[in-house]
């Protein structure tokens, strides 16, 4: 092979050399406190709600397909739902009587060991959990049976071995109040997350529900979800400035006034970008943990991508 | 120096050969290849989310029909073919949906939404929307049920 020929078999080879190296060799360890890194933009802390990764069935199984989605999202933090961690009793033939008892018999009787290996795998990824969230009052997701006190109590257990500092879930008033001993028990948060439903007298849903549970115990904390807030046709920026105190993290997502429903990033009624610019230019350290329910046909990745591409922008303006 | 071209140019080159011919046997085109990797651009990709959404229709204008029920959010919680997600109404059971004829019934429920239950998410109104975009969504839905309804398979045949 003489000089000529090795420059036009080189040339010719470039192309897939560079597209090589990003198809299926990485030359640079992963490094977790890199990606903790990515998270803060122009001061923000932001994090990743995974029900935003729709394509992805809630279960222990998809877990480390989770971490990935996350991984490449760029981000360092989440919420993690107790799906993506309890198994399932759902066995043909069982009846949700007997579903839910061995759901119960787990959650008292798992050891520590298995909330430690979970953990693992986040902090090995580089993910802090921010809140463990999970329905402990009669929901669907419940079965509509309570959680017992000693499951509680399991929970919040977990939940701490996880390294999760707060409990969340979609209750109301009545379940909040039931569960504070529990969160004050384990120096926990008990942290309250707003809904729409506007004909629920218990529910969390404009800004005196939320008053109403701060008064309960210093370790109440709000979930302030700015998607449910705008379409009960609540003042997100008016809420933040009076409560950042007490917010323990935003859930940042769209949507439309007059039980609306949710709409892209930039297309809705939610003031994102003030909410953003609010965040930053107070330096209050509120994580912002990105949810959206509009619909897309793109992958989970590019949709997360972009909306966080979207706040991003917002907060360099 | 010139031996060591002797060896090194030939080495080189087998290096690069075997790349290429690597790279080429590599699957490309995945969907999620154009942006995971890049998440600090400004230039994202649109793509298509065949995994989820499922390869499209031949019938384009059902197709458009299923595009505008995952776009408008509607999938996320009565499911793609129509297994609910959590405490959404189940549409193969419907009866409002039963009896909707050419989205007459279901047009009403989009445009006001559920705002009074004891759901913890009310059925969000859908009032912006126009009204082929409704008359979209109503046909989609009553293709799905359709076909689930006579499927022993939950969505099989809808993915297709």
């Amino acid at each position: 092979m003489n000089r000529r020929e090795f420059s036009r078999i080189s040339l010719a080879c470039i192309p897939g050399i560079s597209m090589l190296s990003g198809c299926i060799s990485n030359p640079s360890p992963f490094d977790p406190s890199a990606l903790m890194a990515k998270s803060y933009v122009n001061g923000v802390q932001f994090g990743v709600q995974p029900f935003c990764y729709h394509d992805l069935v809630m279960n222990i199984a998809n877990r480390k397909s989770l971490i990935e989605k996350v991984k490449q999202n760029g981000f360092g933090l989440m919420e993690l739902h107790a799906r993506w961690c309890e198994p399932k009793f759902n066995e043909p033939g069982m009846s949700k009587e007997d579903s839910r008892k061995k759901v119960r018999e787990w959650r008292i009787s798992t050891p520590d060991s298995y909330y430690e290996n979970i953990r693992k795998e986040f902090d090995e990824a580089g993910i802090s959990i921010l809140n463990y969230y999970v329905d402990m009052d009669a929901s669907y997701f419940n079965n509509y049976m309570d959680y017992t006190d000693e499951e509680v109590d399991a929970t919040f257990k977990a939940a701490k071995i996880l390294g999760a500092g707060a409990c969340v879930g979609s209750e109301g008033q009545k379940s909040i109040k039931r569960l504070v001993p529990f969160a004050e028990k384990h120096n926990m948060l008990i942290s309250v997350h707003n809904h729409s439903n506007l004909s629920d007298l218990d529910a969390f849903n404009n800004e005196q529900s939320f008053i109403n549970a701060f008064a309960f115990s210093p370790n109440v904390r709000a979930t302030f979800d700015t998607r449910h807030y705008t379409a009960a046709n609540g003042d997100c920026i008016e809420f933040i400035k009076k409560h950042h105190a007490l917010i323990r993290n935003i859930h940042l997502g769209n949507r439309k006034k007059d039980q609306g429903r949710s709409a892209r990033f930039g297309e809705g009624d939610t003031p994102l970008v003030e909410i953003l610019k609010l965040v930053r230019d107070n330096q209050w350290p509120i994580p912002v943990i990105i949810e959206f329910e509009h619909g897309t046909i793109n992958t989970s990745v590019t949709e997360v991508q972009k909306t966080y591409q979207f706040c991003k922008n917002a907060l360099i303006s | 120096m010139h031996t060591t071209n002797k060896i090194i140019y030939p080495l080189f080159s087998i290096v690069i050969l075997i790349s290429s011919y690597v790279f080429t046997g590599c699957k490309g085109g995945s969907k999620q290849a154009l942006v995971v990797n890049a998440p600090d651009t400004t230039k994202i990709i649109d793509d298509y989310d065949t995994a989820y959404v499922g390869i499209p229709l031949a019938d384009t204008i059902m197709q458009h029909n299923k595009e505008a029920f995952v776009i408008y959010g509607c999938a996320y919680c009565h499911g793609l073919y129509l297994t609910p997600v959590g405490e959404a109404t189940d549409l193969r059971k419907s009866t409002i949906v039963g009896a909707d004829v050419n989205g007459n019934l279901i047009g009403k429920i989009l445009r006001n939404g559920i705002p009074l239950t004891p759901k913890s998410s009310p059925m969000p109104q859908f009032s912006d929307l126009k009204d082929e975009e409704i008359q979209a969504i109503s046909a989609y839905i009553h293709y799905a049920r359709d076909i689930a309804n006579n499927s022993s398979s939950d969505s099989g045949s809808l993915k297709k």
